[in-house]
């Protein structure tokens, strides 16, 4: 048996040359990963955040300076992701966030309102939490990261 | 042959441990933040169940008393935080005679929110709290007369206004 027997455990050159391509790939692609991996992301957490106050606020739990709404089951129906355009250096996204309550509070302004501005906030809330680890104190309208800049809308169905 | 690890498998293993790794930690952000609402609902139940209590003795008059149990309203588990990733309810849970309602306040920093309050309506503004005794034990809610009595801890319960 000399040096290049095949029993010893070598790495074929078939595998060299193949692991260097998936390599050259991944290089040439990992900006795309990267872009897609941080809207992915966001998007996870902003339905995330929704889904936390939609459900807290259903119950009747809200914050000391935010107007009462009554009891009732509020839903996430949809939260879609929308470019927007440019914001400074940043692609601008907004998460069209869908919710669907009682008439009672769909059907008042005050309630709705109230209803939104807690979801809304929570989405991005959540956002800035998956992307810098805390939670950002007081209400929060807009989240900015290297790339993207979030900010959030809500309706009722 | 001398079983060797090969290099495919060093690789994927270490993709594998990647994906686990950061698939656990989104599932365990998801599980804590459902556990904080579950919690949270719980709290409202127990406010829910205090003033039915206090309701049906305010309406069925004097003498009438209800007793709920610790299995019912178990404080210790209500504001425990210490094994729990939320921050569980903060006592004590506060009956607002001015206002006639019960206040349950639910901390929810750790899963983004605030301090965040539920309130459950009563029929009542007459609501005194009293220290338990033998013949009083934490919860029991008597009507006297003139007022609902509730027998319970300060730090469990508490009447304002």
């Amino acid at each position: 048996m000399g040096m290049w027997s095949r029993r010893r455990g070598q790495i074929s050159i078939e595998f060299i040359i193949l692991v260097g391509a998936i390599m050259v790939m991944v290089v040439a692609v990992f900006p795309f990963i990267m872009s897609a991996n941080e809207l992915s992301k966001a998007h996870a957490a902003a339905r995330d955040g929704a889904t936390f106050a939609a459900g807290m606020r259903g119950m009747g739990y809200r914050a000391a300076d935010v107007n009462p709404v009554p009891e009732g089951v509020v839903k996430v129906l949809r939260v879609d992701m929308v470019k927007v355009g440019n914001y400074s250096n940043l692609e601008w996204y907004r998460f069209d966030i869908l919710l669907s309550a009682p008439g009672y509070i769909a059907d008042d302004a005050s309630y709705a309102s109230s209803l939104c501005a807690t979801v809304r906030s929570q989405a991005l809330r959540h956002v800035h939490y998956a992307f810098y680890g805390t939670w950002p104190a007081g209400a929060v309208s807009r989240v900015n990261t290297t790339r993207y800049t979030f900010t959030a809308g809500c309706d009722f169905e | 042959m001398k079983a060797q690890i090969s290099i495919e498998v060093a690789l994927m293993t270490g993709i594998a441990i990647l994906v686990i790794v950061s698939m656990v930690n989104l599932q365990f952000e998801r599980f804590h933040s459902a556990r904080e609402v579950g919690e949270a609902g719980e709290a409202k139940m127990v406010g829910t169940l205090l003033a039915s209590a206090i309701n049906n003795v305010y309406a069925n008059g004097e003498g009438f008393q209800i007793h709920l149990s610790q299995a019912q309203l178990n404080f210790t588990q209500l504001g425990e935080s210490t094994r729990r990733y939320g921050l569980g309810v903060s006592l004590p849970i506060i009956v607002n005679n001015s206002a006639r309602s019960i206040v349950i306040a639910k901390n929810t920093s750790k899963t983004g929110g605030e301090l965040w309050n539920v309130t459950v309506p009563i029929v009542t503004d007459n609501v005194v709290r009293l220290d338990p005794s033998t013949d009083y034990p934490e919860v029991t809610i008597r009507n006297n007369g003139t007022h609902v009595l509730i027998y319970a801890q300060e730090g469990h319960i508490t009447t304002v206004g």
